[in-house]
């Protein structure tokens, strides 16, 4: 027995056939085997999740002792283990077959066939026919009521996988083990189905389980893919790596990566089973020309000539001023770069931007001036090294599912966790300390967090002094904001703001992420620059676990703007007046870039209003319905003389256009995506692109060769070369010059700043507190009331986002096998039960949403994760026209709408049976 | 009721029993109760160790390991210590500790008591078996005595050391007397064994440090810290433990019921000088399982050793919880041996391949064997199963399933092969009891 007050040394020794080898003490005899690489066995392991034990598969013999199960069993000083021998063979044989003795051997029936751990143990162990006859009494029926998980009880081994990722990687905690002995069996909720136990469609327990208990739908019809691709997934921010198996040139599944540095083999409902829609039948598959208000369909050619035609005749005839681009974060970095060269090189302006305009551009912009970089300062795996985290205005569980489980875990571990949200979001449930503020009203509690922190001197006064200026400022904007005073504006208890500010500054690392809740509701900006303060006053930047960082919401709205796809800026964020970055700018593409103010999105289509803005080209962007105001937006492209839309469906915006150019889904191009925390990872081709489009690198090199200019990037067969616009990019973009397509395909992934070919990149930016921009800026953010207010007319106040079913305007997500779940099939308005009592309003009922701009009609669901006082509605269905609603009020530095801040009022229009 | 014996002994745990109201603290007083606890509560806390280390108490569960020395490895930390008494008695033809509850509940409290104040416990869980309505009742009849007089609660008998003890009940799985899965059920989880390590007194209940004692071990200590280690060792009659012992005897014997006996009689005692002997003269001893089912089976020659748990290893068995099971001439091996598998195959907990799935085919087969069905193949799956169960599951309970098989047919194959060759059961038709298990009716 062991003497527990002895004190353990920090490593031992022990030998694994035969050879010695010097480990960590209380690493698993199964992992000092790895170490060795060698291997024996496991069906019940996992080497994301902790040992369990369960199918003693892994049996090694020690020298003079009985077998250990080598997952669980830490390594013993000086034990001898064997991981072979004709005994732990037949041991091994002995334990499989009893595994089989209750399993179909229905094997060229099963999906799992050819991929199944149960099959190839068997070989190995060299098990034929169990010699246990007897007739099968384990033959429930089938659970086939959930689109993506068919569940096969007859099937399982009860390795416990299934439940274990649901309770370890993903944190629903919907699977357990129900029963006991031979009739344990795996049920969802209280064994009422997936869907009713809340299951969030993550699919890991498909992905875990070694059999088939757990399956896909429509793998096994499929049989084994063809080929696998490595990509990144091209809906939120977080950036997971997926296996694409395609068969005969089609998807059959997406799985995700374990090497994904960002996913380690998770992935959320959406990037897993969302991508039916790229096979869609109604993909745009040919040009179309608008003659007489309607759409014909023309060749590539004529498309091509008379775009090129048309906007070098508005170009010469009203000049540059007259043209503008929209590019599209959802689209590469390298066709970002291109749009942006076209607008800057080929048309002479610089009116391009992207649709971080209306999400983080405050973000960017106030990172980028108070540190000196316009991205998130940490990365995500420093969810897990934090012992405070502060979440403002994100529902990460639902919109960057990934994240928000890894944040779970994390709280779940004992992390800390404030949440300031109008909302009751899943996290804010979780949460140590919920301010429910009201919408708005961030800058007010966050200005009231600062004065808490310099009253009661929760301060690093030595970072403060070495590493930041305009202490003093900020102080004395402050002073007078006091909780009481904060609590007034944002209807809270100031002892919540005061209870949040000690815990956060309390921290040895408290880390602040914010959403759109931040950006998108007000003064967005400033609010940013008092998340910043906050980490700055208590020294929380520059370490790990710490630091302030946007969960940015696209698949590339981070690269879109890295790449220079915004008005005033080039690549790297450095200004189009940088005399430097002109000259590189000019020896690189050979002209003079121009020297115009760019207009930015909101900008544009005032501009068009007033005439002034003559031709557009929009490459995948909906902003007809995806902005604010959408009636002032749908005149102002209405207005225009030339309107080009390069789409992969039709869609509102398209619908406006005067050529209308079909391009491709990221399954069918090369490319880089940047993720949200600074990863510039690789976008594989899965498939070919889709008869008829065309890849829309190609499009835009196209467009700019018929305006009678080479951008340089066509390969010789006339495609564009993914790595060669990258190549240009990384020269011109001083943090990304270390980045090549040879470095992403050795390491995966690479962090900017990464300034070298030598360079690791960078996991953490600002470290030791040296800053980019040299010393850090505290900026003073004086309170301001939203754009919209609440008053007699309009009471309640209304906030839109994101559920975790579909995204964004639902062009992809409402084409797939997603619109099965039942969460996932309308538009609702959230509505406390206070509230709809107050209304006379049930679950169910018609309710009519009037804002000072506009009035939709949904349906109402009476839920708790709404407050009183606050609804909410998402953006994903366009028949519910939500952004009709949305002002056009926005920030004062970057011009992001409040699509968060809307005054609206509500009434009962039909009853539930209506 | 206890039994008077030509071995009589000094009564620690029987000591109320023959007054009907022997359980309730004015008799547990009267007869000294509570004295220890307060002696204890003098003594410096590592001195209380010491002193049930010197009286070689044991583990009275079934393992036997010294109670003092497992107190010893709780390691000094400032986290909470907890103490859960498994008061889960489950095994068949095991019955002791549900009589200390019922008539000597006052006894648990006290050494329970005595024990937290030993390790710094301030919170103590008794985790009784679902099924025992009538001690749940009197355990908590007890304890609310306890608080009610002082004893228990914010200031133990009076002291700065505040002491709370909860009555937890199980819900009817064996397999929570395993001392990890016991603590998974009191934290609210499915009663399954934990992987070790890390062991409870190190990373126990709520991530603690914890002990976990036998009911009739923890009642013992009182007694111990109130008369002294010596006295304690000098009760009994064999090096290998010291005091007495509530020995359930049942079977076919004339006399079964609970005695108190000092340690150290041979079996054969136990069963003829005790328990009376056979019941039917005609029908002499055939086999006795000795410490409840799991165990292996002895024959009668194998019945002259110390009922200890030093020498029962001697003959290849163990003491286990020192109730023994007496088998007569005419009883069924194979029967028996199905009803003790079928127990078991019902109550894995199916976390782990070997008993999960190997209990349900032992059962089966042995099923099969005994109509009569099963082939000389059979037989030797039996062996085949059962010796890749043992020593190869998470916890303890693989050995409850292989023990019996694999002894029994060490000892009885030919009973085996008779049904083989015969295709029926030599003994007679099978009983029409319904032994239906997982959908399967044998």
């Amino acid at each position: 027995m062991l003497d527990r007050n002895k004190i353990d040394p920090a490593t031992v020794t022990v030998k694994v056939d035969g050879i010695s080898v010097e480990v960590a003490n209380g690493t698993t005899v199964l992992d000092a085997i790895k170490g060795l690489n060698k291997s024996v066995p496991t069906l019940c392991y996992s080497d994301r999740m902790k040992p369990y034990g369960a199918c003693r598969t892994c049996l090694v013999e020690v020298e003079g002792r009985k077998p250990v199960a080598a997952c669980h069993t830490p390594v013993m000083d000086g034990a001898s283990y064997r991981t072979a021998s004709p005994f732990l063979t037949k041991l091994r044989r002995n334990i499989t077959e009893l595994i089989v003795s209750d399993h179909p051997l229905e094997c060229l029936d099963c999906s799992a066939n050819g991929r199944c751990e149960l099959q190839s143990l068997a070989q190995q162990v060299g098990l034929r026919t169990p010699r246990y006859e007897s007739p099968r009494t384990h033959n429930p029926p089938k659970d086939d009521s959930h689109p993506f998980v068919k569940l096969e009880m007859s099937k399982c081994i009860g390795c416990a996988r299934c439940v274990r990722a649901c309770d370890e990687v993903q944190g629903s905690f919907v699977l357990q083990m129900s029963g006991r002995g031979y009739d344990t069996k795996v049920i969802a909720g209280n064994d009422t189905g997936f869907e009713a136990a809340n299951c969030v469609s993550c699919g890991q327990c498909v992905f875990e389980c070694p059999v088939a208990a757990l399956a896909e739908p429509g793998t096994r019809e499929a049989g084994l893919p063809d080929q696998v691709v490595n990509t990144t997934c091209s809906y939120c921010g977080v950036g997971c790596s997926l296996d694409v198996k395609t068969k005969d040139g089609r998807v059959v599944n997406i799985e995700p990566s374990k090497r994904g540095s960002a996913n380690r083999g998770h992935t959320c409902v959406k990037g897993r089973f969302a991508h039916q829609f790229a096979h869609s039948d109604d993909r745009l598959t040919t040009p179309l020309i608008k003659e007489g208000g309607k759409f014909r369909e023309a060749s590539w050619d004529e498309a091509l000539d008379l775009v090129a035609r048309r906007f070098k005749e508005i170009h010469d005839q009203h000049g540059p001023d007259s043209m503008a681009l929209i590019s599209s974060s959802r689209c590469t970095n390298e066709e970002n770069y291109l749009m942006q060269k076209l607008a800057r090189a080929v048309m002479g302006t610089n009116s391009i931007d992207n649709c971080s305009r209306v999400c983080h551009s405050p973000s960017a912009f106030a990172l980028g001036e108070a540190l000196g970089t316009g991205a998130g300062t940490n990365s995500f795996q420093d969810v897990h090294l934090s012992d405070v985290l502060m979440i403002v205005g994100a529902n990460p569980t639902e919109a960057h599912p990934v994240f928000g489980a890894r944040i779970k875990q994390a709280v779940l571990a004992g992390c800390k966790l404030i949440v300031l949200d109008p909302r009751n979001t899943e996290l804010a449930r979780m949460a140590d300390l919920h301010i429910p503020l009201r919408p708005g009203s961030n800058v007010a509690v966050i200005n009231a967090m600062q004065h808490v922190l310099i009253a009661e001197d929760l301060l690093d006064h030595d970072f403060i002094a070495r590493c930041s200026e305009g202490f003093e400022e900020v102080k004395a904007t402050v002073a007078e904001c006091t909780p009481e005073w904060a609590a007034e504006i944002a209807h809270v208890d100031p002892e919540l703001i005061r209870a949040a500010a000690r815990m956060y500054a309390a921290g040895k690392a408290s880390q602040i992420l914010w959403g759109l809740g931040v950006t998108e509701a007000g003064h967005g900006s400033n609010t940013a620059f008092g998340m910043i303060n906050m980490a700055v006053m208590t020294g929380n930047l520059g370490r790990p676990g710490t630091g302030t960082s946007p969960i940015r919401g696209q698949n590339n709205v981070q690269g879109a703007s890295d790449v220079g796809a915004l008005p005033n800026v080039f690549s790297d964020y450095r200004s189009v007046k940088d005399p430097v970055a002109r000259a590189e700018h000019r020896e690189a593409w050979g002209v003079e870039p121009p020297t115009n103010t760019g207009l930015r999105i909101p900008d544009m289509f005032e501009a068009a209003h007033e005439g002034k803005l003559k031709a557009m080209y929009i490459l995948a962007e909906d902003v007809a319905q995806s902005d604010p105001n959408t009636t002032f937006v749908v005149g102002a492209l209405e207005s225009l003389d030339f309107l080009v839309v390069q789409e992969i469906f039709m869609n509102p915006t398209a619908e406006l256009a005067d050529v209308v150019l079909p391009g491709t889904t990221f399954l069918e191009k090369d490319g880089t995506f940047v993720n949200s925390d600074r990863r510039i990872q690789r976008v594989r081709r899965a498939i070919q692109p889709v008869p008829g489009t065309r890849v829309d690198a190609e499009i835009v090199h196209e467009v700019a060769r018929r305006m009678g200019v080479d951008l340089g990037f066509a390969a010789e067969d006339g495609t564009v070369d993914a790595s060669k616009v990258m190549d240009e990019l990384a020269r011109l973009t001083p943090k990304w010059r270390g980045v090549s397509y040879a470095r992403l395909e050795a390491h995966g992934f690479l962090q900017w700043p990464c300034p070298d070919p030598e360079h690791p990149g960078t996991d953490i930016v600002h470290r030791g507190g040296e800053f980019l921009r040299g010393k850090a800026r505290l900026t003073a953010t004086p309170w301001q009331e939203p754009g919209e207010l609440p008053d007699d007319e309009y009471p309640w106040m209304l906030t839109t986002g994101r559920q975790l079913f579909h995204y964004n305007v639902g062009t992809m997500t409402r084409r797939t096998d997603i619109v099965k779940l039942h969460k996932a099939k309308e538009e609702t308005l959230r509505i406390h039960p206070g509230d709809a009592r107050q209304l006379g309003i049930h679950t169910g009922d018609n309710v009519k949403v009037q804002s000072r701009r506009g009035e939709v009609t949904v349906r109402a669901e009476v839920t708790r994760a709404a407050n009183k006082g606050t609804v909410f509605m998402t953006f994903h269905f366009p028949e519910s026209r939500t952004n009709l609603l949305i002002g056009d009020a926005a920030d004062e530095f970057t011009g992001c709408p409040e699509y968060k801040v809307c005054a609206v009022r509500l009434a009962r229009v039909g009853s539930a049976e209506a | 009721m206890a039994k008077t014996t030509s071995f009589e002994t000094e009564r620690v745990f029987t000591k109320t029993w023959s007054n009907p109201n022997g359980h309730s603290l004015a008799a547990f007083k009267e007869a000294g109760g509570y004295k220890a606890l307060k002696k204890a509560l003098e003594m410096d806390p590592a001195a209380i160790t010491d002193e049930v280390i010197k009286s070689k108490l044991r583990g009275r569960g079934g393992a036997g390991f010294p109670a003092g020395r497992k107190w010893s490895f709780v390691p000094k930390t400032d986290k909470p210590k907890y103490i859960c008494v498994n008061a889960d008695e489950s095994e068949p033809g095991t019955f002791k500790d549900r009589y200390i509850m019922e008539r000597s509940a006052h006894m648990l409290i006290e050494g329970l008591a005595i024990a937290c104040r030993a390790i710094g416990a301030h919170t103590a869980y008794i985790y009784i078996r679902g099924e025992f309505g009538l001690a749940e009742r009197r355990m908590q009849q007890a304890l609310d005595e306890a608080y009610a007089d002082g004893i228990l609660g914010k200031k133990l008998m009076g002291t700065d050391y505040p002491l709370d003890i909860y009555v937890h009940r199980g819900a009817g799985a064996y397999i929570c007397g395993e001392e990890t899965a016991l603590l998974e059920s009191i934290e609210g989880k499915k009663g399954q064994p934990r992987l070790k390590p890390p062991f409870p007194a190190v990373e126990g209940l709520f991530a603690c440090p914890t002990i976990i004692n036998n009911v009739e071990t923890i009642a013992a200590v009182g007694p111990i810290i109130d008369k002294g280690a010596d006295w304690w060792v000098n009760l009994s009659r064999t090096e290998a433990e010291g005091g007495t012992k509530l020995v359930g005897v049942s079977g076919h014997v004339a006399k079964p019921g609970v005695y108190e006996l000092p340690n150290g009689l041979t079996l054969k005692q136990v069963i003829y000088d005790v328990a009376g002997g056979m019941r039917n003269p005609d029908k002499p001893l055939k086999a006795v399982i000795p410490g409840g089912s799991s165990c292996p089976i002895l024959l009668p020659d194998e019945l002259d050793v110390s009922f200890d748990f030093d020498a029962m290893k001697t003959v290849g068995s163990l003491m286990g919880t020192g109730c023994p099971t007496v088998i007569e001439e005419g009883t069924c091996i194979v029967r028996l041996l199905k009803r003790v598998e079928r127990f078991y195959a019902h109550e894995s907990c199916g976390q782990c391949t070997p008993c999960r799935e190997g209990g349900d085919w032992l059962f089966k087969i042995i099923s099969r064997i005994e109509e009569g069905k099963g082939t000389m193949e059979d037989i030797d799956k039996i062996e085949s199963i059962a010796s890749k169960i043992e020593g190869h599951t998470i916890c303890p309970f693989g050995e409850a399933l292989a023990w019996p098989a694999r002894s029994y047919l060490k000892k009885f194959r030919h009973e085996f092969e008779e049904h083989v060759t015969l295709g029926r059961c030599p003994h007679g038709p099978i009983p029409v009891a319904p032994l239906a298990l997982s959908g399967v009716v044998a």
